[in-house]
């Protein structure tokens, strides 16, 4: 019998149930067949519900305290200077370190700079510079052979969608002919390989999948429908006795309005700057708390942050006025906080320390943002999609026991179902 | 380097004891003069005490056939340069993941 091996796509951002009515109505037939041959249950994202730090869960099995990613942001310690950490940031290591095996791994975000591992490895989003997304650097030349590009370009949709649409193909069809190549000529027991386009198109394009007359409804549909096609072309080669796996990372949900929760502290109180320059670094210590994106709250210690104006015997009560503040925000007559969360009570491991003091989030088709120069406390973007905690989705086939997967999966069980699937 | 100076330095003097005493031994076995076998050694014991110092510093900043720490090849942490952060920043305010006021609204 041949060696087991392991396949996992990534469809970045892809809900449970958009994947089940594409497949449904034909537009993604051969994720039908591999929702028919196998187990797909709806998982739960992060918290916060970014891919930095859903990604990096699923591929330590950590919660953020564990693998140290909070966000696309973070504050050095003791100062408001903001950094955007890496893959040197992540304090664990992924999955394929700990394999004898060797693992291809394709666009996961949050693996840049790529390290040196045993097998191939060229990283997703944020990745700046080609010469340190791929590993091994031999494989740079073939790369840049088959125009292999990192990202969209999402800027673009700021200027025409027309535009988004054909560099989402162009970036698409780059990384279809990467991964063949990499199939083929790699001797691998895993092959990973995350779509990010998907997310990307659900961002500026929710409105089109919604709306069957809008003008770019076919285009959504139609990008699905590629990425279906790679899908059914790689479940066609894989063994009887492999597991494969699709995931995605988080949901998506109609986006509605964006709300500003820096706005909010400031208009109540709790946010104040020196003068007119509106920065972190220029908060004054008056302040009780302040946010970063898409809705970290921090409270602002004495002795945690250089113009801290609370203490610590003071931290509780203004978290429940934060608290309080939330649960009885309404914009239309709807709550616009679905719920929030105290950092003891959802994360743990040897970085909560580094967490926010609380994480809110949105409820339907509410965006939280943490602007702090926002002067309203809603606004209208060019965005349409927006990210849900709830509704990402886990297909698996060849698992050999389904008590390995949990009734309600999150981020944070995929790797030890991936584990115990592959070597129990 | 593996070595520090201190302990090239005190190699070097703990060396020298054994090897000049053996030096010694040997003209004094061949020579039967004691004044001759001391003075060899007193001259030795400067001269090879310099020359070995300077061979240790030197092997000692050769890698060859040194065993390799596993770690070593991990790449070290450095800060992000002003180009990189504007990158990045630029990326993540296009997909709306970092707030900006710079955004367009669509017509």
């Amino acid at each position: 019998m041949k060696q087991k091996r392991a396949v996992i796509i990534g469809l970045d951002g892809v809900p449970f149930d958009l994947l089940n009515s594409l497949s449904e109505r034909g537009i993604m037939p051969n994720t039908r067949r591999v929702i028919a041959g196998g187990i797909c249950r709806r998982m739960e994202s992060s918290l916060p519900e970014v891919s930095s730090v859903a990604w990096s869960s699923i591929i330590t099995g950590q919660n953020p305290a564990g693998h140290g990613i909070f966000g696309f942001t973070d504050l050095f310690p003791n100062s408001y200077k903001l950094k955007f950490p890496n893959f040197n940031d992540l304090k664990l290591r992924p999955f394929w370190d700990s394999m004898t095996g060797k693992a291809v791994i394709i666009n996961v975000p949050s693996t840049y700079p790529v390290k040196e591992m045993n097998g191939v490895h060229i990283s997703g989003f944020i990745s700046i510079d080609l010469e340190k997304s791929v590993y091994p650097k031999s494989l740079l030349p073939k790369l840049k052979e088959l125009n292999y590009r990192l990202d969209v370009d999402s800027k673009k949709a700021q200027d025409s969608i027309e535009l988004f649409l054909s560099d989402l193909d162009a970036t698409l069809a780059a990384r279809i002919k990467s991964y063949r190549y990499l199939w083929d000529s790699q001797d691998w027991q895993v092959f990973m390989l995350v779509f990010t386009g998907t997310d990307r198109l659900m961002h500026f394009l929710w409105d089109a999948y919604e709306d069957s007359d809008h003008q770019y409804h076919r285009d959504f549909l139609e990008y699905f429908h590629k990425i279906d096609e790679i899908i059914g072309e790689i479940y066609k080669k894989i063994n009887d006795n492999d597991l494969f796996i699709m995931l995605s990372d988080h949901g998506f949900e109609k986006l509605n309005k964006e709300v500003h929760i820096n706005y909010i502290l400031k208009k109540e109180g709790f946010l104040a700057f020196k003068d007119k320059e509106v920065e972190l670094g220029n908060i004054d210590c008056s302040t009780k708390a302040f946010a970063l994106d898409p809705a970290r709250i921090y409270i602002n210690l004495k002795g945690k942050y250089p113009y801290g104006g609370v203490d610590q015997r003071d931290k509780g009560r203004v978290l429940r006025d934060i608290e309080d503040l939330f649960s009885s925000l309404e914009i239309d007559n709807k709550k616009v906080i679905r719920n929030t969360y105290r950092k003891e009570d959802v994360y743990s491991g040897p970085f909560l320390e580094q967490a926010p003091d609380l994480v809110a989030v949105g409820n339907q088709g509410f965006n939280l943002k943490a602007n702090l120069k926002a002067d309203k406390l809603t606004d209208k973007t060019i965005f349409t999609g927006k990210h849900t905690k709830e509704g990402a989705f886990l297909l698996l086939k060849g698992v050999p026991d389904e008590s390995f997967i949990p009734d309600n999966p999150t981020v944070y069980d995929v790797r030890a179902i991936f584990e115990k699937a592959m070597f129990s | 380097m593996l070595e520090k100076h201190g302990r090239s330095l005190i190699k070097t003097v703990s060396w020298r004891i054994m090897a000049t005493f053996t030096t010694m031994l040997i003209v004094f076995c061949f020579t039967r003069k004691v004044v001759l076998s001391i003075g060899v050694g007193v001259v030795e014991v400067v001269t090879k005490m310099v020359l070995y110092y300077l061979h240790e510093r030197l092997w000692s900043g050769i890698s060859w056939g040194r065993a390799k720490h596993p770690l070593e090849s991990l790449p070290v942490q450095k800060e992000l340069s002003l180009e990189d952060e504007k990158t990045i920043r630029e990326q993540l305010e296009a997909l709306g993941y970092m707030s900006s006021l710079e955004k367009e609204k669509r017509s």
